[in-house]
């Protein structure tokens, strides 16, 4: 029978994952939202305009969504492990704390940008809430990263008898691994939400066939490809970077997630693999690709870490070898893709091949899948631990039955609420048509005031 | 004798009195939504719309200050309170995710604004309710098993004041409605009402827990009876009137109102100053609560610039040009 701590843990990591996947749209729709008024307003091009009015709209829907999943976690951090957040609270709490006023700067710059558009007779001024409301949306993810961080590498305290001495608040919040997670966490949600919205946009493209929306859905796709191969560029060297400070912070999770049995020296990248009766079975190697990824160069005399330095008691479950090869295999393989949009947009041909839409459908499914196996082998990766040699995820869990049946029915309302957020934003960006949009950023005050009488 | 509030304490209590301000226009706003649909829709939506997304997060603001100030007193509420945090949970997401299907809605036969709104309206009670049991708890102590770390919901209703306290904010809550929204109603009703929420709302108070500063209570029992008094007259309606001025008057009359238990909870078994958090985090909290309290300011400042000056002059020449 499944046990309460493993519910907690299911919980928490099921409702994690359905908050992220609304939270990629939020912070894409926020960046790309800001870009395109800045394009409309500097070109006085109506379409990238209407794109920014548009946009707006299911930005607020992700974003009321979103701010709610959001506050769900919160608690659940709390309420479900709470010797965890007793200890946060006393040693890291800082970044939390931070992410409250980012998350002010995003609620009330969003409700003015988007309830008091017309209001504004200088258009930058309102364009500049845009950024606000991008600013607000990443520094959220930033901070939130940064408990991250705290979980993965702890720093700021001396640990006495189980409990936190000498703490120092302000170094808790550096931890260790801090800026490249960020970095990596950054770019890989404002790519997974580009990769997934650009999905969006080719599926409407093909849906529609008037020359406007024609016009508008191939405009809106060309910045967001673009916003989207920048993140997915910067996701990439920010994920290498990632990978080998484990080697140094977190050997055992670097071991774990490249199945390496042993240390070695000139060790092979494995791609597949699982671990049957203690070795590694259905699986192809690269001859020495690991080591040269791990340490930059072609003859490294050092040893790559390996399972057998640590007690098997401590080793988190093996399984995350294999998110962490979809995550590069299925992350490179939209890489590429985003490289043949680019060349496409350099050699100023259109992105509405066939291939270029249908390429942007699998994309958007597929880096979806990618963001999540990333996550799951960062959190897995980590067990049994919560915080890295300092809490076990047993000793954090709320272990009360009562947690089970209420639980459940969050499980279920995610399953429901997820599907109809997506539904439900698309549905009423359809109830607008984009004749209709385009007419209304033709009547406002903005356009009239560059259009000769 | 004035007993000085520890500063970390007093901007707790500062975001619950701003929160529970917050909170109370949504309330108010939901039993307008109840019963005056129509009227709603002029007086309510215009307000409702913008606010109910920074609510949600003054909401955050609170918890994560509680849990910033009071770490160890993390596992009495998880424990204690989980099936209602977790049914919490649950309507909060419902409660965000009908407001904004209601403000964008399509139309249709089956789902339609007012259903939504109304739902929301419901939401709304609900989580307000259960804010209050759980406040209330904490003052009175009833109910909540504190070695066994257990609540108990018939033990805390059995004891009188809770349940007069929790209705009585209602009955106030009801009648401030008409006059924060500038609604309709006979021109006595909103004190009548005032006045019996109050009363049964402050004599379940007095005896909820053990008042360390009962002085503390004059102040919102004054600012209670000023909102009907200046109401009643045409020349000072619209000092009560003004959103502003009067979620100030909520705000100060319920921080008043914390700070009259303050530094006890659970009836006085319960010491919050002997549960605050290592010195070292305190600073860094005190400072980062003052410069993010100064961003709030700022962006409350440019809030009440757009929304009001700029929304107002757009309103305006919208109704010029459609003359």
């Amino acid at each position: 029978m499944v046990s309460v701590i493993n519910f907690d843990r299911f919980l928490m990591g099921y409702t994690l994952g359905a908050h992220i996947l609304i939270v990629t749209l939020s912070i894409s729709l926020s960046v790309i939202v800001s870009a395109a008024e800045f394009i409309g307003l500097r070109r006085k091009d109506v379409y990238f305009e209407s794109l920014s009015r548009r946009l707006a709209k299911a930005l607020v829907i992700f974003f009321a969504v979103g701010t709610a999943s959001g506050t769900v976690l919160a608690v659940e951090l709390f309420a479900l492990w709470p010797s965890f957040m007793v200890f946060i609270g006393k040693v890291d709490i800082l970044p939390f704390y931070y992410e409250v006023f980012a998350f002010f700067l995003e609620t009330i710059s969003l409700v003015l940008y988007v309830y008091y558009w017309d209001a504004f007779r200088n258009r930058y001024k309102h364009w500049a809430l845009s950024l606000f409301v991008a600013i607000g949306t990443v520094m959220s993810a930033v901070f939130i990263t940064m408990i991250n961080a705290f979980m993965n590498t702890p720093a700021g305290f001396t640990l006495v008898n189980g409990q936190p001495t000498n703490i120092n608040p302000l170094a808790a919040v550096m931890a260790p691994s801090g800026f490249v997670e960020i970095s990596h966490v950054v770019t890989t949600t404002l790519a997974a939400g580009s990769f997934l919205l650009l999905a969006y946009l080719a599926f409407s493209y093909l849906k529609n066939h008037t020359q406007d929306s024609r016009i508008f859905y191939r405009k809106a796709m060309m910045l967001t490809s673009v916003v989207g191969f920048i993140a997915l560029l910067l996701a990439g060297i920010t994920g290498d970077s990632n990978e080998r400070m484990l080697i140094s912070l977190q050997p055992l999770k670097y071991a774990a997630i490249e199945l390496n049995l042993h240390p070695a020296v000139n060790a092979p990248e494995m791609l597949g693999g699982i671990m049957i009766n203690g070795h590694p079975e259905y699986y192809i190697t690269i001859p020495g690709l690991q080591s040269i990824l791990a340490f930059l160069t072609l003859n490294s005399k050092t040893a790559v870490p390996g399972l057998s330095q640590f007690p098997s008691s401590l080793w988190p479950p093996l399984f995350v070898h294999l998110t962490f090869d979809v995550m590069v295999g299925g992350g490179t393989l939209v890489g590429l893709f985003a490289l043949y949009l680019m060349y496409l947009l350099v050699r100023r041909k259109d992105l509405t091949g066939r291939l270029s839409l249908y390429g942007m459908l699998v994309a958007g499914v597929l880096i979806e899948v990618v963001y999540d196996s990333g996550w799951v082998t960062d959190e897995v990766g980590r067990q049994p631990w919560i915080i890295y040699n300092v809490m076990t995820v047993s000793q954090a869990a709320n272990t009360s039955p009562s947690v089970v049946p209420l639980g459940i029915a969050i499980i279920i309302f995610y399953l429901v609420l997820v599907p109809f957020t997506f539904y439900f934003a698309a549905k009423v960006l359809r109830q607008e048509r984009i004749e209709e949009e385009l007419e209304k950023s033709r009547g406002s005050k903005w356009y009239r005031s560059f259009i000769p009488k | 004798m004035v007993q000085i509030i520890h500063p970390e304490v007093g901007l707790n209590l500062a975001i619950f009195a701003m929160l529970f301000a917050l909170l109370s226009t949504e309330l108010m706003a939901a039993s307008a939504i109840l019963l005056k649909y129509r009227e709603s829709e002029r007086k309510v939506f215009r307000y409702l719309v913008p606010i109910w997304e920074v609510t949600g997060t003054f909401f955050v603001f609170y918890v994560v200050n509680l849990e910033a100030l009071i770490p160890s007193a993390l596992p009495l509420i998880a424990y204690s309170f989980i099936s209602y945090i977790l049914l919490f949970l649950i309507l909060y997401v419902l409660r965000n995710a009908s407001i904004i299907s209601a403000e964008y809605i399509w139309k249709n036969r089956k789902i339609n604004r007012r259903f939504l709104y109304s739902i929301y309206a419901i939401i709304t009670f609900v989580l307000g309710a259960m804010i209050l049991v759980i406040y209330t708890a904490f003052i009175s102590g009833r109910g909540i098993d504190y070695s066994r770390m257990t609540f108990s919901l018939s033990a805390f209703a059995s004891f009188l004041p809770d349940d007069g306290f929790i209705i009585g904010s209602a009955i106030l809550l009801f009648g401030f409605g008409s006059i924060f929204y500038g609604l309709d109603v006979r021109r006595f009703l909103p004190p009548v009402v005032i006045i019996a929420g109050m009363a049964i709302a402050g004599v379940s108070f007095v005896y909820l827990g053990n008042l360390n500063n009962p002085y503390a209570l004059a102040v919102p029992v004054i600012l209670t009876v000023l909102v009907p008094v200046l109401w009643l007259s045409g020349k000072t309606r619209a000092i009560v009137q003004n959103k502003i001025v009067f979620q100030g008057f909520l705000a100060v009359s319920v921080f008043f109102l914390a700070y009259s238990q303050y530094p006890d909870l659970m009836g006085k078994s319960l010491n919050i100053l002997g549960l605050l958090n290592n010195n070292a985090m305190q600073t860094q909290v005190f400072y980062t609560t003052v410069i993010g309290g100064i961003i709030l300011l700022l962006l409350t400042l440019m809030y009440f610039d757009v929304a009001f000056r700029k929304g107002e002059r757009n309103r305006d020449q919208q109704s010029e040009s459609a003359d």
